[in-house]
């Protein structure tokens, strides 16, 4: 047998050349192959061989791909769909809209959710952090605010574990002119271990580890030094809690907290100040003012929460109350699962995404039936175009193609217009929501995935009208070309719409139930008169001692109705829970009480009643330190032992109850009333009287404020600072305020949206029915009559969606609702106004395209026969 | 018109082709300039040559000699044309002119 050369290097000639070069090549190849056969033998030749062939292919040479005959034209299709939607434009612009406004919903609710699940992220220990919360085993009520016990002891049992406490305390900061920082806090040295920042200057791991350490952010820095550069600088600090000054040395600065963590601090200090500040008060399980957080490795986290009551018995044996218990959160879950928690008000709802989530996707449902039905009808009228095609040869593939590249047009054209409209509406939406969402929040990762989405629902979209089409009977049989009417009266339309009616009128009704509850949250009767009521905090030591004096200025104020001093501002924080028992309770452990330091004059001015008893005699006297008044709630503890003047200990001292008044809401309405027990303090103590509240008469406010400043003025050189305690209550249910306004934002779209596909469906019925609905018009018909013909169908539908929407609604909502500690009776006038206003709108849509009919000439219509 | 510059190696090669005359393929044309400059060049190179010759218009090609030896497979013969013969002849005048205005002494 001759020898040949290597066959896969004649194979691999074959590959890389194309035909016109292959046999020029190939041929020559092998002549030199023969050449070296004689002159250096069959190894050698074959090896030649080889490499001439490896070194071969040239770049004109290269095959081209010669299979690439496109059954989808794409070139070709994308010409014909902007043609064709040009051509049409009002029927393009209807069928756009609806898909535009759905995506710009589905994209502004995938940014919403986006940041509000982004909270805490820049924390690396994320996974093996936990909150230590206090529970209630009796009722399992939450709270975050804990002792500095809750952290040594956890840290004694379970050594291995890391543990950070921190805890707020308001402070001035400066010698010449004290700037008063409310975010300061005292924490543990292991603050930077757990969380992690991004440090300007100093050291994370070590800036708290002694006394008198500060640490700052950037601009508080800048506030203070004028510069970022201040490490090693010291500073005065004076503590009002504490009523005492500490010489602090600037140990760390911090690079600007970013928005989305809920570990938020102004400026640190080490916790030994606090120590040496509260000493006795540190001591006791019962003193909640602090944070505080574990750091626990993954593997042992099991072992930390099954050994927690083991630690508690070790700790407290039988002193242990009954409502005394810990749970340990998980970190990731504080910012959006804190929603039964009191007072934990900086927070997201992970369940108002979730409903976002679904509303989102509901109204992304809509906007592509809706294309889809206008898509179809469209498709209807251009059945000669298609005929022709397909006589000219297209494949049933090509027909597809063309009206999915149509479909994935108007998808990517929707999207962009989408993505333009949620990026230049931000600044609005945020204004409006008081949100803070940015782009930045998107990655290229998001915007990849977004495009592919688009393109997938693009081709699903269009599958309907392409399959439609391309199934149509060919020109063999003209005559049934021409009269094939896909979908006519089909039912997938039918049901489309009425999917749309559906949603609406569920989004409807839960649009009005929402608005219905937060607007009864926001007036609800809380208890005590919040209107005209001027809160004014008064941070300063010195001038606390004083507030007898300020008290009695203001009062002499002309348009001041009253005035009074409380420990707490309203809405309060309830920072303060102390202990309380009493002889013959049959309790070895005390209940938990909230404390509210007050004066003589509160009650009054606030407008609580008394239900027995009488109201403190006199500011500050022998008679004030040793009695208390309960609220309603704190006098069911006593149940049938009450006796108005009985002795009560409150954390271990004695004092008389004198009188009980009403209960009332000083906390927003998330969380019911709670046991208060009301005292006079003196000044200097954490509980003392802070703040003043003013009620005046609002003919003239901002003069009575300017009044008011005076006075403030005499006292201290502070900046005056107030606000309205209805307003302040007003702002606590921002939150439910924001998801109430986005609902009702959704169903508008949603609203739209259905209108929208709506006006395209009876568009297109008209028209195929001009002729029918001339001649009744010739024959006497009236709108009504007309009106009644072209809905017949629509309202069918809607009745079949009202059937199911209605219930599923009204199940929803009240599930919702539930969810409120006070909540709204559900009325079933709105399900009825939702009804009337979908009914209304079709209606209206409906006659509309009925008066542009009239301008037709009927001859001139039925002459085209 | 752009692209009608001769390159160095296209020179060689069209003069090569002219040299042959009509029988001038890839092996011929290799084998051709190695005996008159030494030069090895691998066939490839001088297909490309060829092509881009062909492509300037400066030679014809035409098939033919199909041979065992070459496994069956046809030769593409090249042949020099007017265009080409011209382009030769400019080239040698302008090397020429710009020869005789060289300085007499060797350096």
């Amino acid at each position: 047998m001759p020898v040949q050369p290597p066959k896969w290097a004649m194979k691999f000639l074959e590959w890389t050349c194309s035909s016109t070069f292959l046999d020029e090549l190939e041929g020559d190849l092998l002549e030199l192959f023969d050449r070296d056969l004689a002159r250096f033998g069959s190894k050698k030749a074959r090896r030649r061989f080889t490499r001439k062939a490896l070194l071969s292919p040239r770049w004109h040479r290269l095959p081209k791909i010669t299979n690439y005959h496109p059954v989808v034209m794409y070139r070709s299709h994308f010409k014909v769909a902007i043609r064709h939607a040009l051509r049409h434009r009002s029927a393009t612009f209807i069928q756009a809209l609806g898909l535009m406004l759905g995506l710009t919903a589905v994209f502004f609710i995938a940014l919403y959710v986006k940041y509000e699940s982004g909270y805490d992220h820049m924390h690396e220990k994320r996974d093996q952090l936990y909150r230590v919360l206090r529970q209630n085993p009796l009722d399992g009520a939450r709270g975050h605010a804990t002792s500095s016990l809750h952290g040594a002891t956890l840290k004694e049992e379970f050594p291995f574990i890391n543990v950070c406490r921190y805890g707020s305390d308001p402070v001035k900061i400066g010698e010449v002119k004290p700037l008063l920082v409310e975010d300061f806090y005292w924490a543990d040295s292991s603050f930077f271990q757990l969380f992690s920042f991004d440090f300007i200057a100093g050291d994370p791991s070590s800036c708290l580890d002694e006394v008198n350490s500060l640490v700052i952010t950037a601009s508080l820095s800048r506030q203070l030094f004028g510069t970022t550069n201040s490490l090693g600088k010291t500073i005065p600090v004076k503590v009002y809690d504490g009523n005492q000054e500490f010489l602090m040395e600037v140990k760390g600065v911090v690079k600007d907290l970013p928005e989305r963590t809920h570990v938020q601090f102004a400026a640190l200090g080490p916790m030994e100040n606090a120590e040496i500040l509260y000493n006795r008060l540190l001591q006791q399980w019962g003193f909640s003012w602090l944070r505080t957080y574990i750091e626990v490795p993954a593997d042992r986290i099991a072992e930390v929460k099954d050994g927690i009551p083991r630690m508690l018995d070790r700790v407290m044996g039988d002193d242990r109350p009954a409502s005394f218990g810990i749970d340990l959160q998980a970190f990731d879950d504080v910012y959006l699962n804190s929603q039964d928690i009191a007072a934990n008000t900086f927070r997201g709802d992970i369940r108002n995404l979730k409903i976002f989530g679904a509303i989102g996707l509901l109204i992304l449902l809509i906007s592509l039936l809706n294309y889809v039905n206008l898509a179809t009808a469209r498709a209807v009228t251009r059945i000669k175009e298609v005929g022709v095609r397909k006589t000219l040869g297209a494949l049933p593939a090509g027909i597809m193609g063309q009206f999915i590249v149509e479909s994935v047009l108007f998808t990517l054209a929707g999207g962009l217009a989408a993505v333009c409209l949620v990026v230049s509406g931000l600044p609005y939406i945020n204004k409006l929501l008081s949100l803070n969402l940015s782009i930045d929040v998107i990655t290229v990762w998001d915007g990849v995935l977004a495009l592919a989405s688009l393109v997938l629902l693009g081709i699903i979209t269009g599958l309907l009208p392409a399959l439609a089409m391309a199934k149509l009977p060919t020109l063999g049989d003209t005559q049934a070309a021409l009269n094939f009417k896909p979908g006519q009266g089909s039912w997938t339309r039918k049901a489309f719409i009425g999917i749309q009616y559906f949603v609406s009128l569920g989004l409807l009704v839960a649009a009005f139930a929402i608005y219905n509850q937060y607007q009864y949250l926001k007036n609800f009767d809380l208890g005590f008169d919040s209107s005209q009521l001027v809160h004014i905090p008064v941070d300063d030591r010195d001038m606390q001692q004083k507030l007898g004096l300020i008290k009695e200025q203001i009062q002499g104020l002309p348009g001041v109705l009253g005035v009074a001093a409380t420990g707490e501002d309203l809405p309060s924080d309830l920072n303060n829970t102390w202990d309380v028992n009493w002889n013959g309770s049959g309790r070895e452990n005390p209940l938990p009480i909230d404390i509210v330091g007050v004066d003589q004059d509160y009650f009054e001015l606030i407008g609580i009643d008394f239900k027995d008893g009488h109201n403190f005699r006199a500011d500050f006297s022998i008679d004030s330190a040793r009695t208390v008044i309960f609220n309603e709630e704190a006098r069911n503890y006593l149940g049938d032992q009450y006796q108005q003047g009985q002795e009560v200990h409150i954390n271990g001292r004695n004092r008389k109850l004198i009188g009980v008044v009403e209960n009332h809401h000083n906390v927003t309405l998330h969380s019911k009333v709670v046991p208060i027990a009301y005292m006079i303090f003196p000044p200097g103590f954490r509980v003392s009287a802070d703040n003043l509240l003013v009620k005046i008469n609002t003919n003239q406010v901002s003069s009575q404020l300017e009044q008011l400043e005076a006075v403030w003025k005499e006292f201290s050189g502070d900046p005056f600072a107030y606000n309205f305690v209805d307003e302040a209550f007003a702002k606590a249910y921002q939150a439910e305020q924001r998801f109430s306004t986005l609902v009702g934002i959704f169903t508008l779209i949603a609203i739209a949206i259905s209108i929208v596909g709506l006006f395209g469906l009876v568009s297109f019925t008209v028209q195929r029915k001009l002729k029918e609905i001339s001649i009744r018009r010739i024959l006497g018909a009236t709108e009504l009559q007309l009106t009644q013909l072209l809905g017949k169908d629509f309202f069918l539908v809607f009745v079949i969606a009202l059937i199911f929407a209605l219930p599923m609604a009204w199940y929803l909502v009240g599930k919702w609702l539930n969810n409120f500690a006070y909540s709204i009776d559900l009325s079933p006038l709105l399900l009825l106004y939702a009804v009337l206003i979908c009914l209304t709108l079709s209606a209206i849509v409906i006659v509309y395209h009925l008066q542009r009919t009239t301008k037709i000439n009927p001859s001139t219509m039925l002459s085209s026969e | 018109m752009k692209g009608t510059h001769l390159g160095e190696f296209e020179e060689l090669v069209l003069l090569t082709v002219g040299i042959l005359n009509g029988n001038a393929y890839g092996i011929t044309v290799m084998d051709e300039i190695e005996t008159h400059t030494g030069r090895s060049a691998s066939v490839s190179t001088i297909h490309a040559t060829l092509h881009r010759l062909e492509k300037k218009g400066f030679i014809e090609s035409f098939t033919g000699g199909a041979s065992a030896t070459r496994g069956g497979r046809s030769k593409r013969f090249y042949k020099i044309n007017q265009a080409g013969q011209r382009a030769l002849e400019k080239v040698r005048e302008q090397r020429e002119s710009m020869w005789k205005l060289m300085p007499k002494t060797s350096i």
